[in-house]
Protein backbone atom coordinates (compact mmCIF):
# COMPACT_ATOMS: atom_id res chain seq x y z
CA UNK A 1 0.00 0.00 0.00
CA UNK A 2 0.88 3.62 -0.76
CA UNK A 3 1.66 6.06 2.13
CA UNK A 4 -1.32 8.25 1.10
CA UNK A 5 -3.35 5.26 1.39
CA UNK A 6 -1.89 4.53 4.84
CA UNK A 7 -2.09 8.34 5.90
CA UNK A 8 -5.73 8.24 4.34
CA UNK A 9 -6.68 5.29 6.65
CA UNK A 10 -4.85 6.84 9.64
CA UNK A 11 -6.71 9.88 9.17
CA UNK A 12 -9.75 8.37 8.81
CA UNK A 13 -9.37 6.20 11.91
CA UNK A 14 -9.03 9.86 14.07
CA UNK A 15 -11.64 11.08 11.90
CA UNK A 16 -14.29 8.12 12.58
CA UNK A 17 -12.94 7.88 16.32
CA UNK A 18 -13.33 11.56 17.55
CA UNK A 19 -16.48 11.65 15.83
CA UNK A 20 -18.31 8.56 17.42
CA UNK A 21 -16.86 9.64 20.88
CA UNK A 22 -18.29 13.04 20.42
CA UNK A 23 -21.52 11.34 18.86
CA UNK A 24 -21.69 8.54 21.97
CA UNK A 25 -21.01 11.71 24.67
CA UNK A 26 -23.96 13.88 22.94
CA UNK A 27 -26.27 10.96 24.67
CA UNK A 28 -26.07 12.44 28.48
CA UNK A 29 -28.89 15.01 26.74
CA UNK A 30 -31.23 12.38 26.90
CA UNK A 31 -33.34 11.33 24.03
CA UNK A 32 -36.88 10.16 25.38
CA UNK A 33 -39.22 11.41 23.04
CA UNK A 34 -39.54 12.07 19.11
CA UNK A 35 -39.20 15.90 19.57
CA UNK A 36 -36.12 14.59 21.64
CA UNK A 37 -34.98 12.40 18.86
CA UNK A 38 -35.80 15.18 16.01
CA UNK A 39 -35.50 18.93 17.88
CA UNK A 40 -33.33 18.05 20.78
CA UNK A 41 -36.72 19.44 22.09
CA UNK A 42 -35.66 23.04 20.93
CA UNK A 43 -32.48 23.29 22.99
CA UNK A 44 -29.56 23.36 20.76
CA UNK A 45 -27.38 26.46 21.76
CA UNK A 46 -25.98 29.05 19.17
CA UNK A 47 -22.45 27.07 18.31
CA UNK A 48 -24.41 24.45 17.56
CA UNK A 49 -27.41 25.28 15.82
CA UNK A 50 -25.16 27.38 13.52
CA UNK A 51 -22.60 24.52 12.66
CA UNK A 52 -25.18 22.37 12.42
CA UNK A 53 -27.16 24.72 9.57
CA UNK A 54 -23.36 24.98 7.98
CA UNK A 55 -22.66 21.34 7.59
CA UNK A 56 -25.74 19.99 6.72
CA UNK A 57 -26.39 22.94 3.54
CA UNK A 58 -23.15 22.50 2.63
CA UNK A 59 -22.17 19.06 1.03
CA UNK A 60 -19.64 17.25 -0.94
CA UNK A 61 -20.36 19.26 -3.69
CA UNK A 62 -18.59 22.55 -2.29
CA UNK A 63 -14.80 20.76 -2.74
CA UNK A 64 -15.82 18.76 -5.36
CA UNK A 65 -18.64 20.09 -7.70
CA UNK A 66 -18.32 23.96 -7.31
CA UNK A 67 -14.42 23.52 -7.20
CA UNK A 68 -14.96 22.10 -10.94
CA UNK A 69 -17.83 24.57 -11.90
CA UNK A 70 -15.49 27.52 -11.10
CA UNK A 71 -13.00 25.72 -13.26
CA UNK A 72 -14.79 25.30 -16.19
CA UNK A 73 -17.22 28.09 -15.92
CA UNK A 74 -14.89 31.19 -14.22
CA UNK A 75 -16.00 33.62 -11.64
CA UNK A 76 -19.97 33.27 -12.92
CA UNK A 77 -19.70 30.03 -9.81
CA UNK A 78 -19.07 32.73 -7.08
CA UNK A 79 -22.18 34.33 -7.97
CA UNK A 80 -24.38 31.36 -8.06
CA UNK A 81 -23.38 30.15 -4.42
CA UNK A 82 -23.61 33.88 -2.98
CA UNK A 83 -26.67 34.46 -4.52
CA UNK A 84 -28.22 31.26 -2.19
CA UNK A 85 -26.15 32.89 0.77
CA UNK A 86 -27.09 36.17 0.45
CA UNK A 87 -31.06 34.89 -0.29
CA UNK A 88 -30.82 32.68 2.60
CA UNK A 89 -29.70 34.86 5.08
CA UNK A 90 -32.11 37.16 4.60
CA UNK A 91 -35.25 34.67 4.66
CA UNK A 92 -33.22 33.61 8.07
CA UNK A 93 -33.59 37.12 9.07
CA UNK A 94 -37.34 37.84 8.03
CA UNK A 95 -39.13 34.38 8.38
CA UNK A 96 -36.60 32.42 10.19
CA UNK A 97 -37.87 34.22 13.67
CA UNK A 98 -41.41 33.82 13.00
CA UNK A 99 -40.93 30.00 12.35
CA UNK A 100 -38.61 29.27 15.01
CA UNK A 101 -41.13 31.15 17.30
CA UNK A 102 -44.20 28.80 16.02
CA UNK A 103 -42.28 26.31 16.01
CA UNK A 104 -42.20 26.16 19.84
CA UNK A 105 -45.96 27.43 20.30
CA UNK A 106 -47.18 24.19 17.96
CA UNK A 107 -44.70 21.74 19.14
CA UNK A 108 -43.42 20.94 15.33
CA UNK A 109 -41.00 18.25 14.97
CA UNK A 110 -41.07 17.65 11.25
CA UNK A 111 -40.85 20.19 7.93
CA UNK A 112 -43.73 18.33 6.65
CA UNK A 113 -46.00 18.43 10.00
CA UNK A 114 -45.29 22.01 10.20
CA UNK A 115 -47.08 22.28 6.73
CA UNK A 116 -50.20 19.83 7.93
CA UNK A 117 -50.57 22.04 10.80
CA UNK A 118 -50.76 25.68 9.24
CA UNK A 119 -52.78 23.83 6.64
CA UNK A 120 -54.66 22.32 8.88
CA UNK A 121 -54.25 19.62 6.27
CA UNK A 122 -53.33 15.29 7.29
CA UNK A 123 -52.89 14.72 3.27
CA UNK A 124 -50.40 17.47 3.06
CA UNK A 125 -48.11 16.10 5.22
CA UNK A 126 -48.67 12.74 3.73
CA UNK A 127 -48.13 14.10 0.19
CA UNK A 128 -44.78 16.21 1.05
CA UNK A 129 -43.32 13.13 3.19
CA UNK A 130 -43.86 11.36 -0.27
CA UNK A 131 -41.97 13.93 -2.25
CA UNK A 132 -39.17 13.68 0.23
CA UNK A 133 -38.74 10.85 -0.24
CA UNK A 134 -38.61 10.46 -4.20
CA UNK A 135 -36.05 14.03 -4.04
CA UNK A 136 -34.38 13.57 -0.77
CA UNK A 137 -33.08 9.88 -1.42
CA UNK A 138 -31.16 10.46 -4.86
CA UNK A 139 -29.42 13.47 -3.23
CA UNK A 140 -28.70 10.93 -0.02
CA UNK A 141 -27.32 8.64 -2.72
CA UNK A 142 -25.14 10.79 -4.81
CA UNK A 143 -23.57 12.02 -1.30
CA UNK A 144 -22.67 8.29 -0.71
CA UNK A 145 -21.31 8.02 -3.91
CA UNK A 146 -19.34 11.20 -3.63
CA UNK A 147 -17.45 9.88 -0.56
CA UNK A 148 -17.14 6.61 -1.60
CA UNK A 149 -15.38 7.70 -5.00
CA UNK A 150 -12.51 9.00 -2.82
CA UNK A 151 -12.18 5.47 -1.49
CA UNK A 152 -12.03 4.62 -5.04
CA UNK A 153 -10.02 6.59 -6.27
CA UNK A 154 -7.17 6.35 -3.39
CA UNK A 155 -7.12 2.95 -4.01
CA UNK A 156 -9.10 1.45 -0.81
CA UNK A 157 -12.33 0.28 -2.80
CA UNK A 158 -15.61 1.91 -3.90
CA UNK A 159 -17.69 -0.71 -1.69
CA UNK A 160 -15.36 0.24 1.53
CA UNK A 161 -16.40 3.74 1.16
CA UNK A 162 -20.05 2.92 0.96
CA UNK A 163 -20.49 0.78 3.86
CA UNK A 164 -18.33 2.95 5.84
CA UNK A 165 -20.28 6.18 5.12
CA UNK A 166 -22.97 4.46 5.58
CA UNK A 167 -22.42 3.16 8.49
CA UNK A 168 -21.44 6.58 10.31
CA UNK A 169 -24.63 8.10 8.82
CA UNK A 170 -26.57 5.44 11.04
CA UNK A 171 -24.44 4.99 13.66
CA UNK A 172 -23.85 9.21 14.44
CA UNK A 173 -28.17 9.31 14.30
CA UNK A 174 -28.88 6.22 15.54
CA UNK A 175 -26.73 7.13 19.24
CA UNK A 176 -28.88 10.04 19.85
CA UNK A 177 -30.87 11.76 17.06
CA UNK A 178 -30.18 15.40 16.67
CA UNK A 179 -28.39 15.89 19.42
CA UNK A 180 -25.32 13.18 17.74
CA UNK A 181 -25.68 14.87 14.48
CA UNK A 182 -25.43 17.84 15.68
CA UNK A 183 -22.56 17.69 17.62
CA UNK A 184 -20.80 15.90 14.92
CA UNK A 185 -22.02 18.19 12.30
CA UNK A 186 -20.29 21.11 14.51
CA UNK A 187 -17.04 18.55 14.31
CA UNK A 188 -17.34 18.23 10.70
CA UNK A 189 -18.44 21.97 9.73
CA UNK A 190 -14.73 23.04 11.64
CA UNK A 191 -12.92 19.95 10.01
CA UNK A 192 -14.60 21.49 6.42
CA UNK A 193 -13.74 25.20 6.51
CA UNK A 194 -10.61 24.20 8.18
CA UNK A 195 -9.39 21.73 5.11
CA UNK A 196 -11.06 24.58 2.54
CA UNK A 197 -8.63 27.70 4.12
CA UNK A 198 -5.52 25.20 4.96
CA UNK A 199 -5.83 24.64 0.62
CA UNK A 200 -6.26 28.21 0.34
CA UNK A 201 -3.43 28.92 2.29
CA UNK A 202 -1.23 25.80 0.52
CA UNK A 203 -1.82 26.81 -2.70
CA UNK A 204 -0.49 30.39 -2.15
CA UNK A 205 2.22 30.02 -0.05
CA UNK A 206 3.54 26.56 -2.00
CA UNK A 207 2.36 25.59 -4.74
CA UNK A 208 1.88 28.83 -6.47
CA UNK A 209 5.81 30.07 -5.54
CA UNK A 210 6.72 26.40 -6.03
CA UNK A 211 5.70 26.67 -9.51
CA UNK A 212 7.57 29.65 -9.87
CA UNK A 213 4.83 32.40 -10.97
CA UNK A 214 3.15 35.14 -8.71
CA UNK A 215 -0.47 35.65 -8.11
CA UNK A 216 -0.16 38.80 -10.88
CA UNK A 217 0.46 36.11 -13.45
CA UNK A 218 -2.18 33.94 -12.70
CA UNK A 219 -4.65 36.07 -12.69
CA UNK A 220 -3.64 37.66 -15.86
CA UNK A 221 -3.89 34.15 -17.35
CA UNK A 222 -7.47 33.90 -15.90
CA UNK A 223 -8.24 37.65 -16.98
CA UNK A 224 -6.97 36.21 -20.68
CA UNK A 225 -9.20 33.36 -20.78
CA UNK A 226 -12.06 35.68 -19.68
CA UNK A 227 -12.62 33.64 -16.50
CA UNK A 228 -12.97 36.84 -14.76
CA UNK A 229 -16.17 37.92 -16.58
CA UNK A 230 -19.36 35.76 -17.45
CA UNK A 231 -18.32 33.13 -19.67
CA UNK A 232 -20.74 32.10 -22.25
CA UNK A 233 -21.71 28.85 -19.97
CA UNK A 234 -23.10 31.64 -17.87
CA UNK A 235 -25.97 32.91 -20.16
CA UNK A 236 -28.55 34.73 -17.92
CA UNK A 237 -30.62 31.62 -18.55
CA UNK A 238 -28.40 29.62 -17.29
CA UNK A 239 -27.57 31.72 -14.15
CA UNK A 240 -31.09 31.75 -13.72
CA UNK A 241 -31.60 28.37 -14.10
CA UNK A 242 -29.04 27.61 -11.53
CA UNK A 243 -29.80 29.98 -8.82
CA UNK A 244 -33.62 30.18 -8.33
CA UNK A 245 -33.77 26.47 -7.31
CA UNK A 246 -31.16 27.57 -4.45
CA UNK A 247 -32.82 30.28 -3.62
CA UNK A 248 -35.61 29.09 -2.22
CA UNK A 249 -33.13 26.32 -0.49
CA UNK A 250 -33.97 27.59 3.06
CA UNK A 251 -37.55 27.44 2.37
CA UNK A 252 -38.08 23.78 1.02
CA UNK A 253 -35.18 21.37 2.11
CA UNK A 254 -36.33 19.39 4.92
CA UNK A 255 -33.46 19.34 6.59
CA UNK A 256 -32.66 23.11 6.94
CA UNK A 257 -36.65 23.85 7.80
CA UNK A 258 -36.60 22.23 10.49
CA UNK A 259 -33.04 23.62 11.98
CA UNK A 260 -34.78 26.70 12.48
CA UNK A 261 -36.32 24.97 15.11
CA UNK A 262 -33.95 24.16 17.03
CA UNK A 263 -32.08 26.90 18.74
CA UNK A 264 -32.65 27.41 22.45
CA UNK A 265 -33.90 31.07 22.75
CA UNK A 266 -33.95 33.97 20.02
CA UNK A 267 -30.62 35.27 21.20
CA UNK A 268 -29.13 31.72 20.11
CA UNK A 269 -31.09 32.18 17.11
CA UNK A 270 -29.79 35.19 16.07
CA UNK A 271 -26.17 34.05 16.71
CA UNK A 272 -26.28 31.03 14.77
CA UNK A 273 -27.45 33.24 12.02
CA UNK A 274 -24.56 35.56 12.18
CA UNK A 275 -22.13 32.36 12.50
CA UNK A 276 -23.38 30.73 9.71
CA UNK A 277 -23.13 33.79 7.44
CA UNK A 278 -19.69 33.91 8.29
CA UNK A 279 -19.13 30.47 7.69
CA UNK A 280 -20.87 30.22 4.31
CA UNK A 281 -18.96 33.68 3.21
CA UNK A 282 -15.57 31.98 3.89
CA UNK A 283 -16.36 28.72 2.86
CA UNK A 284 -17.28 30.07 -0.48
CA UNK A 285 -14.61 32.20 -1.45
CA UNK A 286 -12.27 29.62 -0.24
CA UNK A 287 -13.73 26.81 -2.56
CA UNK A 288 -14.20 29.27 -5.55
CA UNK A 289 -10.22 30.48 -5.51
CA UNK A 290 -9.64 26.95 -5.38
CA UNK A 291 -11.26 26.68 -8.51
CA UNK A 292 -9.42 29.55 -10.57
CA UNK A 293 -6.08 28.58 -8.99
CA UNK A 294 -6.39 25.07 -10.58
CA UNK A 295 -7.85 27.07 -14.02
CA UNK A 296 -4.63 28.99 -14.26
CA UNK A 297 -1.97 26.23 -13.48
CA UNK A 298 -3.71 24.62 -16.37
CA UNK A 299 -3.72 27.57 -18.38
CA UNK A 300 0.10 28.30 -17.64
CA UNK A 301 0.59 24.79 -18.55
CA UNK A 302 1.60 24.00 -15.02
CA UNK A 303 -0.79 21.45 -14.46
CA UNK A 304 -2.37 18.64 -16.43
CA UNK A 305 -5.64 19.76 -18.07
CA UNK A 306 -8.65 18.08 -16.21
CA UNK A 307 -11.18 16.57 -18.18
CA UNK A 308 -13.67 15.64 -15.46
CA UNK A 309 -14.37 18.72 -13.59
CA UNK A 310 -15.22 16.91 -10.60
CA UNK A 311 -11.80 15.67 -10.34
CA UNK A 312 -10.34 19.40 -10.07
CA UNK A 313 -9.12 19.10 -6.22
CA UNK A 314 -8.17 15.39 -6.55
CA UNK A 315 -5.55 16.49 -8.65
CA UNK A 316 -4.63 19.49 -6.58
CA UNK A 317 -4.58 17.09 -3.77
CA UNK A 318 -2.01 15.02 -5.64
CA UNK A 319 0.32 17.19 -5.51
CA UNK A 320 0.15 17.94 -1.68
CA UNK A 321 2.05 15.53 0.75
CA UNK A 322 -0.46 12.93 2.04
CA UNK A 323 -1.15 13.81 5.56
CA UNK A 324 -2.58 17.23 3.92
CA UNK A 325 -3.65 15.79 1.47
CA UNK A 326 -5.76 13.06 3.81
CA UNK A 327 -6.93 16.16 5.91
CA UNK A 328 -8.39 17.59 2.78
CA UNK A 329 -10.18 14.27 1.87
CA UNK A 330 -11.60 13.75 4.78
CA UNK A 331 -13.17 17.14 4.76
CA UNK A 332 -15.21 15.98 1.46
CA UNK A 333 -16.15 12.89 3.10
CA UNK A 334 -17.27 14.64 6.68
CA UNK A 335 -19.27 17.44 4.08
CA UNK A 336 -21.00 14.04 2.35
CA UNK A 337 -21.23 12.52 6.38
CA UNK A 338 -23.11 16.04 7.56
CA UNK A 339 -25.68 16.36 4.76
CA UNK A 340 -26.65 13.06 4.25
CA UNK A 341 -27.66 12.02 8.03
CA UNK A 342 -29.19 15.49 8.17
CA UNK A 343 -31.43 14.93 5.33
CA UNK A 344 -31.97 10.88 6.95
CA UNK A 345 -33.18 12.44 10.28
CA UNK A 346 -35.65 15.23 8.91
CA UNK A 347 -37.14 12.90 6.16
CA UNK A 348 -37.55 10.04 9.12
CA UNK A 349 -39.23 12.72 11.14
CA UNK A 350 -41.52 13.14 8.57
CA UNK A 351 -42.60 9.58 8.38
CA UNK A 352 -42.61 9.59 12.39
CA UNK A 353 -44.56 12.42 12.64
CA UNK A 354 -46.97 12.64 9.99
CA UNK A 355 -47.14 8.84 9.30
CA UNK A 356 -47.10 6.90 12.69
CA UNK A 357 -47.43 9.27 15.82
CA UNK A 358 -50.38 11.58 13.82
CA UNK A 359 -52.74 8.33 13.86
CA UNK A 360 -52.03 8.58 17.75
CA UNK A 361 -50.35 5.31 18.94
CA UNK A 362 -48.63 6.92 22.45
CA UNK A 363 -47.47 3.63 23.85
CA UNK A 364 -45.38 2.67 21.33
CA UNK A 365 -41.21 3.18 21.68
CA UNK A 366 -40.21 6.36 19.56
CA UNK A 367 -37.10 5.89 19.88
CA UNK A 368 -36.92 2.61 18.18
CA UNK A 369 -39.19 2.99 15.75
CA UNK A 370 -37.41 6.39 14.67
CA UNK A 371 -33.89 4.40 14.42
CA UNK A 372 -35.31 1.83 12.41
CA UNK A 373 -36.96 4.01 9.81
CA UNK A 374 -33.31 5.49 9.82
CA UNK A 375 -31.65 2.70 9.66
CA UNK A 376 -34.27 1.83 6.18
CA UNK A 377 -33.61 4.99 4.80
CA UNK A 378 -29.90 4.51 5.07
CA UNK A 379 -30.27 1.32 4.00
CA UNK A 380 -32.14 2.07 0.57
CA UNK A 381 -30.01 5.33 -0.13
CA UNK A 382 -26.54 3.55 0.27
CA UNK A 383 -27.95 0.21 -1.47
CA UNK A 384 -28.77 2.58 -4.67
CA UNK A 385 -25.31 4.19 -4.82
CA UNK A 386 -24.00 1.14 -3.93
CA UNK A 387 -25.27 -0.29 -7.27
CA UNK A 388 -24.60 3.18 -9.10
CA UNK A 389 -28.21 3.78 -10.59
CA UNK A 390 -27.55 6.37 -13.03
CA UNK A 391 -30.82 7.55 -13.20
CA UNK A 392 -30.59 8.27 -9.47
CA UNK A 393 -27.61 9.58 -9.62
CA UNK A 394 -28.74 12.22 -12.15
CA UNK A 395 -31.95 12.79 -10.18
CA UNK A 396 -29.83 14.20 -7.10
CA UNK A 397 -29.20 17.06 -9.66
CA UNK A 398 -32.91 17.99 -9.78
CA UNK A 399 -33.57 17.70 -6.27
CA UNK A 400 -33.84 21.18 -5.17
CA UNK A 401 -36.00 21.96 -8.48
CA UNK A 402 -38.40 18.73 -7.48
CA UNK A 403 -38.88 20.43 -3.87
CA UNK A 404 -39.57 23.94 -5.31
CA UNK A 405 -43.12 23.84 -5.67
CA UNK A 406 -42.91 23.79 -1.64
CA UNK A 407 -41.83 27.35 -1.52
CA UNK A 408 -44.81 29.27 -2.42
CA UNK A 409 -46.89 26.99 0.14
CA UNK A 410 -44.24 27.12 2.67
CA UNK A 411 -44.01 31.32 2.52
CA UNK A 412 -47.68 31.63 2.58
CA UNK A 413 -48.29 29.63 5.41
CA UNK A 414 -45.41 31.40 7.70
CA UNK A 415 -46.75 34.80 6.55
CA UNK A 416 -50.31 34.10 7.39
CA UNK A 417 -50.75 31.29 9.08
CA UNK A 418 -54.54 32.54 9.96
CA UNK A 419 -55.91 32.46 6.80
CA UNK A 420 -53.53 29.49 5.51
CA UNK A 421 -56.33 26.76 7.54
CA UNK A 422 -59.47 28.18 5.57
CA UNK A 423 -60.62 26.13 2.98
CA UNK A 424 -59.92 27.35 -0.51
CA UNK A 425 -56.30 28.09 0.53
CA UNK A 426 -55.82 24.58 1.84
CA UNK A 427 -56.88 23.24 -1.58
CA UNK A 428 -54.99 25.50 -3.27
CA UNK A 429 -51.65 24.53 -1.11
CA UNK A 430 -52.35 20.97 -1.93
CA UNK A 431 -52.85 21.59 -5.78
CA UNK A 432 -50.30 24.14 -6.26
CA UNK A 433 -47.73 21.24 -4.39
CA UNK A 434 -49.02 18.46 -6.83
CA UNK A 435 -48.93 20.36 -10.04
CA UNK A 436 -45.80 21.82 -9.61
CA UNK A 437 -44.32 18.79 -9.06
CA UNK A 438 -45.81 16.77 -11.71
CA UNK A 439 -44.31 19.53 -13.93
CA UNK A 440 -40.76 18.68 -12.81
CA UNK A 441 -40.74 15.19 -12.95
CA UNK A 442 -43.04 14.90 -16.00
CA UNK A 443 -39.21 16.80 -17.78
CA UNK A 444 -37.20 15.03 -15.76
CA UNK A 445 -38.78 11.48 -17.00
CA UNK A 446 -39.17 12.89 -20.75
CA UNK A 447 -36.19 15.15 -21.05
CA UNK A 448 -33.68 13.24 -17.93
CA UNK A 449 -33.07 15.26 -15.18
CA UNK A 450 -29.69 16.38 -16.23
CA UNK A 451 -31.65 18.06 -19.58
CA UNK A 452 -34.09 19.40 -17.46
CA UNK A 453 -32.47 21.56 -15.67
CA UNK A 454 -30.61 23.55 -18.30
CA UNK A 455 -33.90 23.76 -20.39
CA UNK A 456 -36.10 26.83 -21.16
CA UNK A 457 -39.03 28.08 -22.61
CA UNK A 458 -38.81 31.48 -24.48
CA UNK A 459 -36.14 32.32 -22.03
CA UNK A 460 -37.74 30.89 -18.73
CA UNK A 461 -35.82 27.86 -17.36
CA UNK A 462 -37.98 24.48 -15.87
CA UNK A 463 -37.41 25.31 -12.43
CA UNK A 464 -38.69 28.86 -12.79
CA UNK A 465 -41.33 27.32 -14.57
CA UNK A 466 -41.94 24.87 -11.84
CA UNK A 467 -41.97 27.87 -9.37
CA UNK A 468 -44.52 29.91 -11.58
CA UNK A 469 -46.61 27.17 -11.75
CA UNK A 470 -47.20 26.82 -8.23
CA UNK A 471 -47.17 30.20 -7.21
CA UNK A 472 -50.15 30.63 -9.91
CA UNK A 473 -52.26 27.99 -8.35
CA UNK A 474 -51.41 29.58 -4.77
CA UNK A 475 -52.35 33.11 -6.05
CA UNK A 476 -55.83 31.22 -7.54
CA UNK A 477 -56.27 29.90 -3.68
CA UNK A 478 -56.16 33.45 -2.48
CA UNK A 479 -58.30 35.36 -4.96
CA UNK A 480 -60.81 32.48 -4.55
CA UNK A 481 -60.72 33.11 -0.62
CA UNK A 482 -60.93 36.58 -0.96
CA UNK A 483 -64.45 36.27 -3.12
CA UNK A 484 -65.55 34.17 -0.68
CA UNK A 485 -64.84 36.14 2.31
CA UNK A 486 -66.41 39.50 0.30
CA UNK A 487 -69.77 36.70 -0.57
CA UNK A 488 -70.45 36.69 2.96
CA UNK B 1 -38.45 54.73 12.01
CA UNK B 2 -40.53 52.55 13.94
CA UNK B 3 -39.68 48.56 13.60
CA UNK B 4 -42.51 47.81 11.59
CA UNK B 5 -41.72 50.54 9.42
CA UNK B 6 -37.97 49.50 9.60
CA UNK B 7 -39.13 45.68 8.53
CA UNK B 8 -40.80 46.98 5.26
CA UNK B 9 -37.37 49.04 4.31
CA UNK B 10 -34.81 46.38 4.40
CA UNK B 11 -37.34 43.93 2.80
CA UNK B 12 -37.88 46.10 -0.18
CA UNK B 13 -33.94 46.78 0.05
CA UNK B 14 -33.08 43.48 0.18
CA UNK B 15 -35.20 42.65 -3.16
CA UNK B 16 -33.36 45.54 -4.55
CA UNK B 17 -30.01 44.47 -3.47
CA UNK B 18 -30.77 40.95 -5.23
CA UNK B 19 -32.01 42.54 -8.44
CA UNK B 20 -28.86 44.59 -8.29
CA UNK B 21 -27.11 41.14 -7.76
CA UNK B 22 -28.35 39.54 -11.20
CA UNK B 23 -27.78 43.13 -13.51
CA UNK B 24 -25.47 45.03 -13.13
CA UNK B 25 -23.54 41.86 -13.99
CA UNK B 26 -24.86 41.25 -17.16
CA UNK B 27 -25.47 44.91 -17.99
CA UNK B 28 -22.30 45.94 -17.33
CA UNK B 29 -19.55 43.26 -16.01
CA UNK B 30 -20.30 40.89 -18.32
CA UNK B 31 -16.67 40.62 -20.20
CA UNK B 32 -14.44 42.41 -17.55
CA UNK B 33 -11.43 41.31 -17.86
CA UNK B 34 -10.43 43.01 -13.87
CA UNK B 35 -11.72 41.76 -11.21
CA UNK B 36 -14.48 44.05 -11.24
CA UNK B 37 -17.36 41.49 -11.30
CA UNK B 38 -15.88 39.63 -8.05
CA UNK B 39 -15.38 42.53 -6.13
CA UNK B 40 -19.10 43.89 -7.02
CA UNK B 41 -20.53 40.35 -5.97
CA UNK B 42 -18.34 40.01 -2.67
CA UNK B 43 -18.60 43.58 -1.57
CA UNK B 44 -22.69 43.27 -2.29
CA UNK B 45 -22.66 40.21 -0.52
CA UNK B 46 -20.86 41.23 2.12
CA UNK B 47 -22.44 44.83 2.76
CA UNK B 48 -26.06 43.13 2.81
CA UNK B 49 -25.16 40.01 5.09
CA UNK B 50 -23.58 42.84 7.50
CA UNK B 51 -26.19 44.97 7.58
CA UNK B 52 -29.07 41.64 7.57
CA UNK B 53 -27.24 40.90 10.63
CA UNK B 54 -26.76 44.01 12.52
CA UNK B 55 -30.56 44.45 11.87
CA UNK B 56 -31.26 40.89 13.02
CA UNK B 57 -29.43 41.42 16.05
CA UNK B 58 -31.12 44.42 17.07
CA UNK B 59 -34.64 42.62 16.32
CA UNK B 60 -34.84 45.16 13.32
CA UNK B 61 -35.03 42.77 10.31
Amino acid sequence: MSLLIWTFTAVLVVYITVGSLIAYLSRRHGVKSSRDYFVSSYRLGWFLSSMTYAATTYSAFMMVGLVGLTYTSGIGALGFELAYLLVTVVILAILGPRVWSMARERGWVSPSEMLSDLYGSKLIGYVITIIYLIAMVPYVSAQVIGAATIFEGLGLGYEVGVVVVAVLVLAWIALAGMWSVATTDAYQGLWMLSAALLLVFLLTNRLIPNSGITITQLNEVLSKGGLLGLTDFWSFQTFLAYTMPWLFFAVTNPQVVVRLYVPKDRASYKRSVLLFSIFGFAYTLAVVYVGLVARGLVELGLLESITVPDLVTSKLLSSLEPVLASFIYMSIIAAAVSTANSIILAVASSFVRDVIESRGKPDLNTYRISNVIVAALTLISSTLAFMKVGFVVDLSVLTSVLLLPLAPVTIVAWITPHASRKRPLKVASLLSILVGFAVAITHASILGPRRTFLTSYYGVPVSVLVLMVATAVMLAGFTALKLRENKY
Amino acid sequence: MKPGSLRKHYILASIIVMCLFYIIPYMFLRKVLGFELFAFWVGLSLTWLTVTNILLIGDLA
